[in-house]
This record gives structure tokens, C-alpha cells and sequence, in this order.
């Protein structure tokens, strides 16, 4: 089910970045010849170690930056930087950033959140209603008359991406969404992320967290060095270690500890679960065929 | 300002029509201005104090920490009406009572604190965002409105920032004798100048994302004034009025 090649007869991708090149006006270079594939309704994990250029990139998917060389795709077509180009782009694709003081300006939270569908000309009773929706999705409708800056910084990420939730975009990028946010607002997000994924958005989220990448994504793209390693299934990428730290990452944690299982025999070799649960699975599996057999190594 | 801000947002009116408080309070300011202090001036405070505690409910406590600033003015204020100085006649200087300054200075304080608590009721019921909202269906130019609105937004920020920097500087003994205190003063005010420009930065790629074109278009869920309620605003000013002229008649 999860391939990385893409044979010709796939459907074109919502959102492709191809090569591009991004050097910043005092000269650094950003980015270099990097390739991005979003496809419709895929769950894609951007990962990447501090100043790998995972922003610089997400800056680039919405048309804020303009690289220096490469070229933009949305549903194929080129994408150009005038206006109804910039405005078609950015109905497509949304792009939370990370800091909510950053984009949040309005005087309370119903009106920030209005700002994107109103800036779509939508007419003011579907402009209500998305965002009654937004409000209700991210579990902020009590927080309406709020002023932005009597909310917890957990309430002002949720705004925020309220905010971009409300424009109905086909994409939904997030960068580090869960950082700052207690176990509560992390679950409640990864539930609305699923929500909006199973109604067939497309969602690429940028973190450093290879645990929850490896657990959530459908596919991973690794940046390093403001270049594309590679884009792929996560079980392909996210499995060598010494290939991660070269990258300035490490595996996840969950692959850690089946391997040490699977050194102490509880686990066989082939087993490659992505979450607690398939763990959990595969380990009773294993146990109950080992005692049923007895066969029990000593090495560990 | 953090007090009235909160006040204003945690008040029973705060989710009232912007356009009616406004209505109450610069009517009622109007009135204290041109009635004759007593008892017209009288009466409108009564009124406003009865909405602002009352009907509001602003804490007292607040409310009299809010008063003291403007009372003391006004306090001060009433010494140079009540004497005169005089540089003729014997001496070098003379300070005596001046004819008709108890009747000036009670009129003129009394004038003062109505009108002061008529803006009061303004600050503390309406968020400043509400009043921004009224101005521009009053079609303030956008330009005003939207730096008025922006200004109010980045204060919090930046208190909040220069509270994190002034706190990191002190741990590290950045005020500790008064050479340190200057230069860390200096250096919070350049650190604040470059986080502004950088917020401004961010805030508009923000603001590009959701397709800004230009205007902070927003829509506001406030309720729209009621004619009901306007009408009885203006009965109750024209009541104030009414009273007035009555006790003056009599």
C-alpha cells in the first residue's frame, strides 16, 4: 500500500516542489534542489534536525518565499507569483508556523479566525459558519470573545490553526504543531488531524519528534542540510541509525526497543511494528508461540 | 492598563452593544459639560457611577484604585481656585481666600469628576477592539483603525517580552548598581526594536498565508445596538436634563 515510486498512472500530486533552490539575500544557501511530493490526502512527516531548512521550506509551499531556482506545482501546473496565483496557492495550501504570536492580530478569537474565510470573498453566512466549524473542531468555541493575549500559548496554537482550518485548504501544513502543547492539546490535535485527514485533506507536518513521525505518517521526508534526502515509507527511512544521526536524528524509539527484543529473542527479526499497540501485538503473539514450543534463548 | 483592559472584558456589558455604551457615555459626558454643575453635573454622576458599579459590575476596590489618579488631580487641583494671590498691598506676597472660589472650585471638581467617570464607563465596559469596531462602521479611515488595533495587540506582546528580558537580565545581576542598569536598559530597548521589526516580518507572512489582501476585513459577532435600548439611553439623558432644569426652576 505505501510505494515510494510513483508510476505514471498515479494521480498528479495536490502539491510538488521540484528542485528547488532557496539562498537567502545575504548569500546563505537554504536550500539546494529539493524535491517534495504531496499527494491527495496523504499524512507526510517532514523531518529534519534545527536549520536542516524544514521552515524555509514550508515558507516556500505557500508562495511566502520565491526560490532562486526550481519550480512549484499545484495539481500540476506551474505556479506563478502574481496575485491570482499567490491567492489560488494559498487557498490550497495552509501553513500554520510555529510561533501563534506570529500570526494572530485580530482583537479577539472569532475575528481572527474569520480573517482567512472573509480574505477568500466567501459570502458572511458561509464565512460564519466555517468558522463556528473551526472553532468547534479545534475546541475553542468557549474561547470566542477572547482577546488573543489573555489565551495560554496552547490556546493560541489552536487559534491559529483554527484559523487556517477555516479556509478549507486542500493541504494543511503544520510546523511542530505539538511543541508547547501538554498531553491533553497533543491528543486533541492528533484527533483533529485525523479528522481532517479522513475527509481527505492533505497533511505534512514539520517535526523533530521521529517517534511520532514514525508512528502517524504514511510517508517521511528527510531534510538535512537544506537538502532532500529522501521521501519515503517510514519503515524504509527511519530504521538505520547511524544513517539518522548523520542526519542529526535518531530512531525512534519504539524501532529501538524492538530491536533489543529481538536481540533477547522476544521478538522475531521480521517484526516491524510502528505503534505501542502493533508492539504489544506481535510480543503476545511471539511469547504464546515460544511457550507453546519451548523455545526460550538464553543469550540477552 | 492592564486592570482597565481587563475590566473592560470582564465586566456584565462587556458583550453589550458597543454603540449603546457610546451613546450613554458621550451623551451623558455632553450633559455633564453644559448642565450647571449642581445639580446637573451632580446627577450625571450619580447616574454613571450607579451603571458603572451597578450595572456592570466593575469591583469597587478597582474602581476606587482607578479613580485615585484623576480624584488627587482634581484634589490639587482645587487649591489654586480657592486662593488668590495678590502682589499689591502691603508685603511682598499675598494669599488670601478668593470671593466666590468655594462655589468655583465645588462646581469646577464636580464638573471634572462627572465627565471623568463618563470616560470611565467607556474604558471599563468596552474593549478597546469593540471601539475600534465602531469607529470604523463609522468609517474611521482603515488606516487608523488598523494601527490603533495593532498597536493594542503588540502592547501585550511586548510587556510580555520586556517582562522575560528584563527577568533573564536580572538573574544574571543586570541592575545591580546603576551603570549595569543603564547599559541593561539599553540593551532591553535595542532587543525590543529588533523583535518588533522581526515580528512585523512574521506577522505579515502570517497574514499573507490567509490570503491577506491588504485590510484587516474581520467579522465581529457583537450584537448590533437595539432601538430599544438607544431610546431608553436617550430618555435617560433626556431625563437627567428634565431633573435638572426642574431643581433649578424650583
Amino acid at each position: 500500500m505505501d510505494s515510494a515510486v510513483e508510476p505514471e498512472n498515479l494521480p498528479v500530486p495536490v502539491l510538488r516542489a521540484e528542485q528547488l533552490c532557496y539562498r537567502y539575500s545575504g548569500g546563505q544557501e537554504a536550500l539546494c534542489g529539493v524535491d517534495l511530493d504531496v499527494g491527495h490526502g496523504r499524512r507526510i512527516a517532514l523531518v529534519g534536525a534545527n536549520g536542516a531548512g524544514k521552515t524555509t521550506l514550508l515558507l516556500h509551499l505557500n508562495g511566502t518565499l520565491k526560490p532562486t531556482s526550481g519550480t512549484l506545482f499545484v495539481d500540476g501546473e506551474p505556479v506563478g507569483y502574481d496575485r491570482l496565483w499567490l491567492r489560488r496557492l494559498r487557498e490550497t495550501v495552509g501553513v500554520v508556523l510555529q510561533n501563534p504570536d506570529d500570526q494572530l492580530f485580530a482583537g479577539a478569537v472569532y475575528q481572527d479566525v474569520s480573517f482567512g474565510p472573509l480574505n477568500l470573498e466567501l459570502d458572511e453566512d458561509e464565512v460564519r459558519e466555517r468558522v463556528e466549524q473551526a472553532l468547534e473542531a479545534l475546541d475553542i468555541a468557549d474561547l470566542r470573545h477572547r482577546p488573543t493575549h489573555m489565551l495560554s500559548y496552547g490556546q493560541k496554537k489552536r487559534v491559529a490553526i483554527a484559523g487556517a482550518v477555516a479556509m478549507r485548504p486542500k493541504v494543511l501544513i503544520l510546523d511542530e504543531p505539538m511543541a508547547g502543547l501538554d498531553p491533553s492539546g497533543a491528543w486533541h490535535l492528533l484527533g483533529l488531524l485525523r479528522r481532517l485527514n479522513d475527509a481527505g485533506t492533505s497533511l505534512v507536518v514539520a517535526t523533530h519528534d521521529m517517534s511520532f513521525a514514525y508512528e502517524w505518517a504514511q510517508e517521511v521526508a528527510i531534510l538535512s542540510g537544506g537538502v532532500m534526502v529522501a521521501q519515503g515509507p517510514p519503515r524504509g527511512l527511519m530504521t538505520d541509525p547511524a544513517e539518522l544521526a548523520h542526519y542529526g536524528l535518531r530512531i525512534p524509539w519504539i524501532v529501538e526497543v524492538s530491536e533489543l527484543l529481538t536481540e533477547c529473542a522476544l521478538l522475531p527479526a521480521d517484526a516491524m511494528p510502528r505503534t505501542r499497540d502493533e508492539l504489544g501485538t506481535v510480543l503476545r503473539a511471539h511469547l504464546v508461540a515460544g511457550r507453546t514450543s519451548n523455545r526460550l534463548d538464553s543469550a540477552c | 492598563m492592564n486592570t482597565i483592559d481587563r475590566l473592560a472584558h470582564n465586566n456584565r456589558l462587556a458583550r453589550a452593544s458597543a454603540a449603546e455604551k457610546m451613546l450613554f457615555s458621550m451623551g451623558m459626558l455632553v450633559l455633564a459639560v453644559t448642565l450647571p454643575p449642581w445639580p446637573g453635573a451632580a446627577v450625571v454622576l450619580v447616574v454613571v457611577l450607579v451603571a458603572i458599579l451597578g450595572v456592570a459590575r466593575v469591583p469597587v476596590r478597582a474602581y476606587l484604585g482607578l479613580i485615585a489618579g484623576p480624584a488627587l488631580f482634581m484634589a490639587v487641583s482645587m487649591v489654586p481656585l480657592l486662593l488668590t494671590l495678590n502682589f499689591s498691598g502691603p508685603g511682598l506676597l499675598h494669599i488670601g481666600p478668593a470671593p466666590g472660589g468655594p462655589q468655583l472650585a465645588f462646581g469646577v471638581t464636580l464638573r471634572a469628576l462627572a465627565g471623568v467617570n463618563c470616560l470611565f464607563f467607556l474604558i471599563l465596559t468596552t474593549p478597546v477592539p469593540q471601539i475600534l469596531g465602531v469607529m470604523h462602521r463609522c468609517h474611521v479611515p482603515p488606516v487608523v483603525t488598523e494601527i490603533s488595533l495593532l498597536v493594542y495587540r503588540y502592547t501585550w506582546v511586548f510587556v510580555s517580552t520586556v517582562q522575560s528580558i528584563r527577568r533573564a537580565q536580572e538573574a544574571r545581576l543586570g541592575y545591580s548598581n546603576l551603570g549595569r542598569s543603564y547599559r541593561s536598559l539599553a540593551m532591553l530597548a535595542g532587543a525590543l526594536f529588533g523583535q518588533a521589526l522581526q515580528r512585523g516580518r512574521a506577522l505579515e507572512h502570517g497574514l499573507d498565508a490567509r490570503n491577506w489582501q491588504g485590510e484587516f476585513r474581520v467579522l465581529d459577532d457583537a450584537p448590533a445596538a437595539s432601538a430599544s435600548t438607544l431610546a431608553l439611553i436617550v430618555t435617560l439623558e433626556a431625563a437627567v436634563l428634565g431633573v435638572t432644569v426642574a431643581w433649578i426652576a424650583l
